[in-house]
């Protein structure tokens, strides 16, 4: 299992490509993370910690929201992968919408996006994988909803979304996406 | 109009099918069975407040953006307090789009499941069945009733309380539209909220208003004396009855200006 892609309905010449490392060495997210903050343009994707993430649905929430934003021309962030970090987030703040949804090197998996232009599809496809299995030196595995709800940290989700007392699947994604939706609201 | 509204929307909703299912003054009501994100199938509804050429644009932005998120907004509140009402999917505050979950089912004569259309469709059938489709008629006003009960209780007030906007599925009501929605724990505010859908009851089923305007307070004290006793909600309940009375006196507004 490689490389999953989806794209939105309203938008059909916007892809989006989501590889999920399940297994990656702590010090290779140091440096992931130290090379994003250098802005190295080696690493034009967006890395996604586990977290704080329930389920796929509340991850397509955020990037849907995300790329409508840019469509409208309504982006808070300066790109695309830190407007999808803002748009998960239920707080209205870049920084801390970072560190709640960016790099996390003390956990050991990482989800990677790359958002692409219909046209630029194939080369973007290949490109993707063979470059992230070098950065990260790991092979991709497959990204589903149990992965998620096994793996997300309950403690750290339900205070930031506020959902203490809330244990469904269903239920804390709802609240996740309702939460992300209101920010600034 | 709506063919101008609607070409508002295609820019702000490409690519999907949509079918206009009402149209108020202030939003147009539109259903899809395309879900913005997620691969899941089923019934979607677009609430979308169009820009009012009348305001000016500054104004009318601001409008928009804080009644969409605000209705949103009640509607999550809703969920979470445990009221039946349609499931939020996402929110363009500044296009002034909602989307939600649909509910309700489609009756055997083709039409939305609301309990107005419920109840003429079971009175239609009602000289020949009898007893059965009575209790039919009282169960679905005795749920509605138990629901604006639960509502009230949370100290949430829905504002505009017609048949139409309550619908029925499997056998549960859930309440719709929460445009004129806002927080109230005075009585006054409940007991008007009651009076408006006992007059919207008077106006589409005139006939037996009387039989469904008791059963539909029934599920209300039912609800309110029953589930909710333990905290507070007999007190509640013969407060905003004794506002009713009041209401019904002299009418919804408090004063006789506005």
């Amino acid at each position: 299992m490689g490389v999953q892609m989806s794209t939105f309905p309203q938008y059909p010449d916007v892809h989006v490509l989501l590889a999920y490392f399940p297994d990656v060495a702590k010090t290779k997210l140091a440096s992931v993370k130290e090379n994003l903050v250098s802005r190295n343009p080696e690493y034009d994707f967006c890395f996604l910690s586990t977290a704080n993430l329930v389920s796929l649905q509340q991850l397509q929430n955020g990037v849907y929201t995300a790329v409508r934003n840019q469509k409208q021309e309504q982006m808070k962030a300066s790109t695309i992968y830190t407007e999808i970090m803002l748009s998960l987030s239920p707080v209205n703040n870049i920084n801390e919408a970072l560190k709640r949804f960016g790099v996390d090197e003390t956990r050991n998996d990482i989800i990677v996006l790359k958002v692409v232009q219909a046209e630029q599809l194939q080369e973007s496809e290949k490109e993707f994988s063979a470059k992230l299995e070098s950065i990260l030196d790991s092979k991709p595995g497959a990204l589903t909803d149990d992965v998620l709800y096994n793996g997300f940290d309950a403690t750290k989700f339900k205070k930031l979304f506020k959902l203490l007392g809330v244990e469904s699947q269903e239920e804390l994604t709802q609240g996740a996406i309702e939460g992300a939706l209101f920010r600034g609201l | 109009m709506t063919d101008a509204i609607l070409a508002q929307l295609d820019r702000l909703v490409p690519n999907i099918p949509l079918q206009v299912v009402s149209q108020g003054a202030e939003a147009l009501v539109l259903s899809t069975q395309t879900h913005p994100y997620a691969q899941k199938s089923g019934t979607f509804i677009i609430k979308y407040r169009p820009p009012k050429p009348y305001r000016h644009p500054k104004i009318d932005a601001q409008i928009t953006r804080s009644r969409t998120a605000g209705e949103a907004k009640f509607m999550a509140k809703l969920r979470r307090a445990g009221i039946r009402a349609p499931n939020l999917v996402s929110v363009d505050p500044n296009g002034g789009l909602i989307w939600m979950e649909s509910v309700g089912e489609i009756l055997p004569n083709g039409a939305v499941s609301s309990l107005k259309n419920l109840l003429w469709y079971l009175e239609q059938g009602s000289e020949a069945a009898g007893l059965l489709v009575q209790s039919q008629l009282e169960l679905a006003c005795r749920h509605t009733g138990a629901v604006i009960a639960k509502l009230h209780m949370n100290d949430m007030v829905h504002g505009d309380l017609t048949t139409s906007n309550m619908l029925l599925q499997e056998g549960e009501a859930y309440l719709i539209d929460f445009g004129l929605s806002s927080y109230s724990a005075l009585a006054e505010d409940k007991a008007v909220d009651l009076y408006v859908l006992e007059r919207a009851v008077l106006s589409t089923h005139s006939v037996h208003a009387e039989k469904y305007n008791g059963w539909l307070l029934a599920g209300y004290k039912d609800e309110q004396c029953g589930a909710y006793a333990s905290v507070g909600g007999k007190k509640k309940y013969s407060e905003t009855l004794k506002k009713l009375e009041d209401v019904r006196l002299r009418g919804r507004k408090r004063s006789m200006l506005g």
